[in-house]
């Protein structure tokens, strides 16, 4: 529960500041259940962008350089646009120029790519030199974290590494974080999405691994524990 | 055109004390339509531009919503909010709105694909919700958009789509009286032929404290070409607007789908979202259900 807290919080914060909608999935289970926690992460204020007046339309989808345009509420006067689902200009028109589809990919994309993530990015546990880094996302991180605990007890340093963001992923600040590790991709799907997604934006150092399991049936620390083994001891000491 | 007494009245008044300080060019936007030039759209933008200035809504004030269509394109040629949307989409879209933001005016537009076919359930609830919303459907009876499919109020042995050579074979959806079976506490019909008479439904329908619903037929001149006819066709509707959901029900039933004006219009308690919203209803919930029983579902 209070590991669902903390994105809800932060991607209401995220789509206010990158003008952006925030959904909120829930498993069932965690969607019927109740718990008293701790405050969810002061919001920051989303970035006020002064509207500019002038003569000409509001420039509601104005190019700038971070990538975020002005933006006004109904009610402000002089500032009415029209939001559309199709391209369009600076001032919401929609348009089938090549420029204005460009102007305005770009500038998605630059806002998105620019912005600065913070340290939530990940989830990080354990030691920068340890010998076998459990990477995950989402509901496995509780099974891959206590893993984790029974291969130190047991004499193997690991490292969690658990990625809150997705996309656009921070490969610089994910392989900085793998160091010299070797990889077990831990994850609760039948394809090793997660696997395969990190791989095609070569995000992996070679030689990853993937342990990947279809629900309903949850992983569970001992297997995640055992595949890391195996996968330690079919190494030998040549890691 | 028969507008409603009460309507006319109320407009009538509104007429002697007010000066315009907007005109109706003042609420278009300089975007230039896409639309076929005759197309029937044309009219009920230019009906609502007028509505807009005649009842003075300062345009910050005003947002109008839309789906996906040719008639959903309205957003973008008007000088108020806009928000053009999903197809099928528009009543969620000015539900969530008018809930979080009470105090704007808030108009829903799209077409009859878009309201009445994939957003035929959203219809439904939005006119038993009763919000105070005007839902404006421009409807030509095709999909316009995609190059004319057979809608749910097209004719069943209409065949000129390749998709249904041979007509859909199926019975036309009734759109003033599936919203008054639904709930909707105003229903008008309009010609997009007569921006005058559409004016003053629209105004009507704004004021309207609750779900107003407005029927505006409005030919495809591309893919219908044989509405033209319409304009001899329409005819007022002498006998409404009833303020009883069963005689509104026989009035609807005997009409002939082209009748024009007010329809139906009866005074609900409107629904409210809200702390504040909550804080102004002095009904309880079960008054309120009362009340909505007593007057409406005879
Ligand atoms: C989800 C989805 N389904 C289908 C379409 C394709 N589509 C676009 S407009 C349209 C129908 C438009 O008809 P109508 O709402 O009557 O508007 P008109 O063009 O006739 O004014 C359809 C089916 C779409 N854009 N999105
Ligand atoms: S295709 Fe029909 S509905 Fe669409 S703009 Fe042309 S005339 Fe109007
Ligand atoms: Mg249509």
């Amino acid at each position: 529960m209070a590991a669902c807290g903390h994105p809800v919080a932060g991607a209401g914060q995220l789509a206010g500041q990158l003008q952006t909608a925030a959904i909120g999935l829930a498993d069932q289970a965690r969607g019927q259940a109740r718990r008293v926690g701790g405050p969810a992460p002061a919001a920051v204020a989303p970035v006020h962008h002064a509207a500019p007046a002038g003569d000409g339309p509001f420039r509601r989808y104005a190019v700038t350089a971070d990538g975020i345009s002005p933006m006004s509420v109904p009610g402000e006067t002089g500032l009415a646009y029209t939001a559309d689902g199709l391209e369009h200009d600076p001032a919401g028109a929609p348009s089938s120029r090549a420029a204005d589809h460009k102007a305005q990919l770009d500038k998605r994309r630059r806002k998105l790519l620019t912005h600065d993530y913070g340290p939530d990015w990940a989830q990080i546990t354990g030691a920068a030199d340890a010998k076998l880094c459990l990477l995950t996302f989402g509901a496995c991180r509780g099974a891959v974290v206590e893993a984790a605990g029974r291969l130190s007890a047991a004499g193997l340093a690991v490292r969690t590494l658990a990625l809150r963001l997705l996309a656009p992923l921070q490969q610089e600040a994910l392989l900085a974080a793998i160091g010299r590790a070797r990889v077990l991709v831990v994850e609760q799907n039948h394809g090793a999405q997660l696997y395969h997604y990190l791989h095609a934006e070569q995000a992996l150092p070679a030689g990853a691994h993937s342990l990947a399991k279809p629900g309903p049936l949850p992983l569970r620390p001992g297997e995640i524990a055992a595949a890391a083994a195996a996968l330690m001891d079919s190494d030998g000491d040549s890691q | 055109m028969t507008v409603g007494d009460d309507a006319a009245n109320r407009i009538a008044e509104r007429h002697k004390a007010s000066i315009p300080s907007l005109r109706a060019k003042d609420y278009k936007s300089d975007v230039k339509p896409v639309w076929c030039p005759g197309c029937g759209h044309f009219g009920v933008l230019a009906a609502l531009t007028k509505t807009l200035a005649y009842l003075e809504l300062p345009p910050e004030r005003v947002a109008v919503v839309s789906g996906i269509g040719c008639s959903s394109r309205l957003p973008a040629y008007l000088a108020v909010h806009g928000f053009h949307g999903v197809h099928g989409r528009v009543l969620p879209l000015a539900t969530g709105l008018k809930a979080a933001r009470p105090e704007l005016t808030v108009i829903a537009a799209g077409g009859d694909g878009d309201g009445f076919s994939i957003g035929g359930n959203h219809f439904l609830h939005a006119c038993r919700r009763n919000q105070d919303l005007t839902y404006i459907v421009m409807d030509n009876e095709v999909y316009g958009m995609t190059k004319g499919q057979a809608s749910p109020t097209t004719q069943p042995d209409w065949c000129r789509s390749k998709l249904t050579p041979h007509g859909t074979g199926m019975r036309r959806f009734q759109p003033a009286a599936i919203a008054l079976a639904a709930g909707a506490s105003f229903i008008a019909r309009g010609y997009a032929g007569d921006p005058n008479g559409l004016t003053r439904l629209l105004a009507a329908a704004i004021e309207h404290p609750g779900f107003a619903f407005v029927h505006v037929l409005s030919p495809c001149r591309t893919f219908r070409p044989e509405q033209q006819a319409w304009k001899q066709l329409v005819h007022g509707c002498e006998l409404g607007p009833a303020h009883d959901a069963a005689e509104a029900a026989e009035l609807i039933q005997r009409d002939d789908g082209l009748g024009l004006g007010v329809l139906f219009e009866q005074e609900i308690p409107v629904y409210t979202a809200g702390v504040t919203a909550d804080a102004a209803d002095t009904l309880t919930t079960n008054e309120r259900l009362a009340a909505i029983e007593a007057e409406h579902c005879r």
